[in-house]
């Protein structure tokens, strides 16, 4: 694997990392910050599968999901039922929570770290759950449920006295955000080959949340090219060396007061715009409000 | 998705570094230039850097200039990874040098593997080379004594030479620098019939640690391993004499840095702790090299990482004179074959063991600090044969 | 032993409490999640540290001063980041954001400009410590709780006794109703910033001479959060009982679980409380305006 491979990998995994932190924070207007922690479950998950009994990487992953989604389940029932920022805390704990239980579990290679996993992903691995992520994210976002999860994040009370089952939306919404998250994570132990808690923190899913805002909060195409650009972005500026971090936040910071809706807002890419006839057909007018 | 990564890969090859005509060796060096380490890793990439020029004056290697590129990994196994992979396919490396950081260079090595350019680095951690029992890392190499090696000399020290019979731990085990070292501390002690009073690990990210050492104090041991980086370890001697603990503090390389004695409140808190060290700084070999530096960077090397550099450097350049060509795997080769090669840290001799890939029979020194926030050398101690 | 490490949690927590105030005072009052905090702790450690060890000022002075610069910067980081957001009309969640890169960006240029040096101020501020039967309690965790008192007096006096201060309740009751009366929503929310600032500075430099000045000190921003929202929404005497609750949940499962497992402990915890009491241990339940 060549080294623009490698980059190209890694902003795959971000893109789709940014798909999930989009299903939860864009679509349902809930802003966590434990998203990282998802991406380790699936890793983790992986990771073990594959170093422990040898199994299959397409399994592993597989499995990394179903056990993504079972942990959404535990953290999302009590959670969920917290509003707005309370949410974010009780993410922040489970993120810090489930860092130290990697870090004292034995069978996880504690601080060491889950070692001898192996480096199997190529880019076209990466290509199909792109492809597939950003297929789900559209469909499910147009969906009933999409459409449920909007009305939760405009006016959560509204959507309720319309009938709307708020929990479930949710509920829905979080385990996809987290089936997403942990198909990254799979993705990322048989990239890496090598797992470490701290590769996993509360900064981490900062960083996340970053990247989609970047490309603006509510477009799901953003969040595509949002984690794309950042990611190039950190590679580039490797070679700025002891300004890096810096010269990274400075152009964030500008851009989200510049256009505090990231770069692309609202805006949606569909295969419409490109046909110039169907394009006439909708009108020009795309979208209203973050559809 | 394809239009996308044709752009990326534009925009990588204009910003990549450009070859020259005069074909210099190419070595990858790989450190923390940003982030919370960033202050070993400026001094890390310092000595390399200046190794390198020091070489390139004398003549440079088989006739050639040696070219340095340092890159940041700001901590994280992944962008050590990139780092290694982009040294390697664009850089055109014959070699990469670094980290001192475990948990990266346990990314790193997977993936040297299969790239098959050797890493030399100065982690603590036996898995970076052997990652199970009877594998060995072929293209990885580690240049400083082991975790195992640096517990067990302390321990031995404690044991023998200050005739403790009770000892406490107290290590992070968020960090396997620590945890490792502290593990075999303990056992060692252990086995020697010493008791270990108390073994108290803590979770990342804590300050206080005042509840860990009266837990500690109440079991009144004679001395107390503290297998910490400055910053905790400097708290924790702080806050342990607020606590008006009396025992006798032991410490791994790290409470050698200068911000030890500034986090742990002064010289009269620090007075009197052990700790295990790469190098006696006093010695008189070492005028030149904290000269140079000055020279170079107007400020006196600040932590011995200087050295990690300075001597993962001159490693690789006896290797690629050993291996009579610049080539990756006669390089490998080369390393596994150094012997007593001259260098800084330990008692200046370095010899690459084969079968493990790290060092053989590395020294280190016991050092103490004094009342007036001096490094004093107590003794040199070699890993312990059992 | 066990009031050793109840003393040991009660300090720890004091510590807590005072920044999570300062957290609290701009969650209150303005709604908004102020990530930035974290970056003013970090300065008024750093800033006390270089004015005492380069400018070679008497360390109480620096302190000051630190304080004061922290205050500023962080009306400073308002002006700059929040203030056009709210001109353009953004919902005040992209604060949330906009507050994490300015924390993360301030954090990398002290980073730059400290070159990562862990340190501490040129001397101790205060010595020695108060000693009763087996408990030992250092005195300079009596002054840090004396000043996180006085610091919240100061505080109420402010917001209670003053003009300003009756604007910025006034804004937090209805901020539009408040513009309607004439205040001026520019000057109460950077007046709030300014205390929150000056509140995160003094914290910064007593965590500098309690424990060390060290670039990661701004993380304390996330015990912070916690200590605010669990002590209680609307309240900044329940931000002071939550700093105080975690510093004590942190100690004693530090001392009696497991120190490497405490996290989990304390934020489990931590969240069953949000659990059974949203609104937190002291605060008034806020229903939903419609």
């Amino acid at each position: 694997m060549s080294f623009y491979e490698s980059v190209f990998v890694n902003v795959g995994i971000m893109i789709i990392i940014a798909q999930g932190v989009y299903v939860i924070t864009g679509l349902t207007g809930l802003f966590s910050l434990g998203q990282s922690s998802f991406v380790a479950v699936g890793a983790y998950t992986a990771g073990f599968l594959a170093t422990r009994f040898e199994m299959h990487p397409l399994l592993c992953i597989l499995a990394g999901i179903v056990v993504s989604i079972l942990v959404s389940f535990i953290i999302g029932i009590p959670s969920l039922r917290l509003r707005h920022v309370y949410f974010s805390l009780a993410t922040i704990a489970y993120c810090y929570a489930l860092q130290a239980i990697l870090t004292v579990s034995e069978t996880f290679g504690g601080s060491i770290g889950l070692v001898g996993v192996p480096v199997v992903t190529r880019w076209w691995h990466v290509v199909l759950g792109v492809v597939a992520t950003v297929w789900i994210v559209r469909n499910f976002k147009l969906s009933r449920f999409g459409l449920a999860c909007l009305s939760v994040r405009t006016d959560e009370l509204a959507a309720r006295t319309y009938g709307i089952q708020t929990f479930v939306s949710k509920q829905i919404a979080f385990s996809l955000a987290s089936a997403i998250s942990g198909l990254a994570g799979g993705l990322l132990a048989f990239n890496l080959g090598y797992l470490s808690p701290d590769m996993f923190t509360v900064p981490v899913s900062s960083e996340y949340l970053i990247m989609v805002f970047f490309g603006g909060l509510y477009s799901q195409t953003g969040a595509v090219l949002g984690a794309a650009a950042l990611t190039v972005l950190m590679e580039l500026l490797r070679t700025t060396a002891a300004w890096r971090m810096i010269a990274y936040s400075t152009i964030i910071l500008i851009i989200i007061l510049v256009r505090p809706n990231g770069l692309f807002g609202t805006w949606e890419f569909s295969l419409d715009s490109l046909n110039p006839r169907r394009r006439a057909k909708h009108g020009l007018a795309k979208g209203g409000e973050g559809v | 998705m394809k239009r996308f990564a044709v752009i990326l890969a534009i925009l990588l090859v204009a910003f990549g570094s450009i070859a020259h005509a005069n074909e210099p060796i190419v070595i990858g060096f790989i450190t923390a230039l940003t982030g919370s380490t960033s202050l070993w890793g400026t001094q890390e990439a310092n000595g390399a850097m200046l190794r390198a020029e020091e070489i390139n004056a004398a003549g440079g290697v088989l006739g050639r200039p040696l070219k340095l590129i340092v890159y940041d990994h700001k901590g994280s196994p992944q962008e050590g990874v990139l780092a290694y992979r982009r040294l390697v396919d664009e850089d055109k490396a014959v070699a990469v040098l670094g980290t001192h950081f475990s948990n990266i260079s346990l990314a790193i090595a997977p993936v040297a593997e299969q790239k098959k350019v050797p890493v030399l680095g100065q982690a603590v951690e036996p898995k970076v080379t052997i990652p199970a029992p009877g594998k060995l890392n072929k293209y990885h190499f580690l240049a400083q004594p082991s975790c195992i090696e640096q517990g067990q000399m302390m321990a031995r020290f404690a044991f023998e030479e200050l005739g403790a019979r009770k000892a406490a731990v107290l290590a992070d085990k968020s960090n396997s620098y620590s945890i490792s070292q502290a593990e075999h501390f303990a056992e060692y002690f252990k086995r020697r019939g010493g008791e270990v009073t108390d073994f108290v690990e803590y979770a990342a990210g804590t300050v206080d640690y005042r509840a860990h050492l009266t837990q500690i104090k109440a079991g009144s041991p004679e001395v107390i391993f503290l297998p910490q980086y400055a910053q905790p370890g400097g708290m924790q001697v702080k806050q342990a004499k607020e606590l008006g603990i009396e025992a006798t503090f032991l410490g791994s390389n790290s409470l050698s840095d200068p911000p030890f004695v500034a986090a742990a409140g002064g010289a009269e808190n620090v007075a009197g702790l052990y700790f295990l060290f790469n190098v006696n700084w006093s010695e008189p070999k070492f005028e030149a090299f904290i000269n140079n530096y000055e020279a170079k960077y107007g400020e006196k090397p600040v932590t011995y990482h200087s050295l990690f550099g300075y001597d993962d450097v001159t490693l690789i350049c006896e290797a690629i004179k050993n291996a009579g060509a610049a080539e990756p795997e006669a390089i490998r080769t080369a390393i596994e074959g150094l012997t007593d090669v001259p260098i800084m840290l330990g008692d200046g001799k370095f010899t690459m063991d084969a079968e493990t890939h790290r060092t053989r029979n590395m020294p280190s020194w016991i050092m103490q600090w004094n009342e007036a926030g001096e490094i004093v050398p107590v003794q040199l101690v070699y890993p312990p044969a059992d | 032993m066990f009031v050793q490490q109840l003393v040991n949690g009660i300090s720890l927590g004091s510590m807590y409490a005072l920044l999570a105030v300062g957290f609290a005072i701009v969650y209150n009052i303005l709604g908004i999640v102020n990530f930035s905090h974290g970056a003013t702790i970090a300065l008024g450690a750093y800033c006390a540290y270089w004015l005492s060890t380069y400018l070679r000022l008497p360390l109480e002075l620096s302190m000051v001063l630190s304080v004061t610069i922290a205050g500023l910067v962080s009306a400073l980081i308002e002006r700059i980041t929040l203030h056009p957001l709210r001109r353009k009309g953004q919902p005040q969640i992209f604060f949330f954001i906009a507050s994490l890169t300015v924390f993360n960006l301030v954090t990398a240029i002290i980073i730059y400009v400290s070159k990562a040096n862990i340190t501490s101020y040129p001397r101790t501020l205060i010595y020695g410590s108060i000693r009763m039967a087996n408990v030992i309690v250092p005195k300079l965790d009596v002054l840090m709780l004396g000043i996180a008192v006085l610091s919240l007096l100061a505080l109420s006096a402010v917001l209670y006794k003053t003009k300003i201060g009756l604007a910025i309740r006034c804004c937090s009751y209805d901020s539009r109703a408040a513009q309607l009366m004439g205040i001026n929503p520019d000057l109460v929310i950077g007046t709030t910033f300014l205390l929150a600032g000056l509140l995160g500075g003094i914290g910064g430099a007593l965590l500098g001479a309690k424990y060390a000045v060290y670039p990661e000190l701004g993380d304390m921003v996330y015990r912070a959060f916690f200590a605010c929202m669990v002590g209680g929404l609307g309240s900044l005497t329940g931000a002071i009982f939550g700093g105080l609750l975690i510093g004590l949940i942190e100690t004693i499962s530090n001392a009696y679980i497991n120190a490497a497992i405490s996290p989990a402990i304390t934020f489990g915890l931590l969240v069953v409380i949000l659990l059974v009491r949203p609104q937190g241990i002291a605060g008034k339940l806020v229903e939903d305006k419609i």
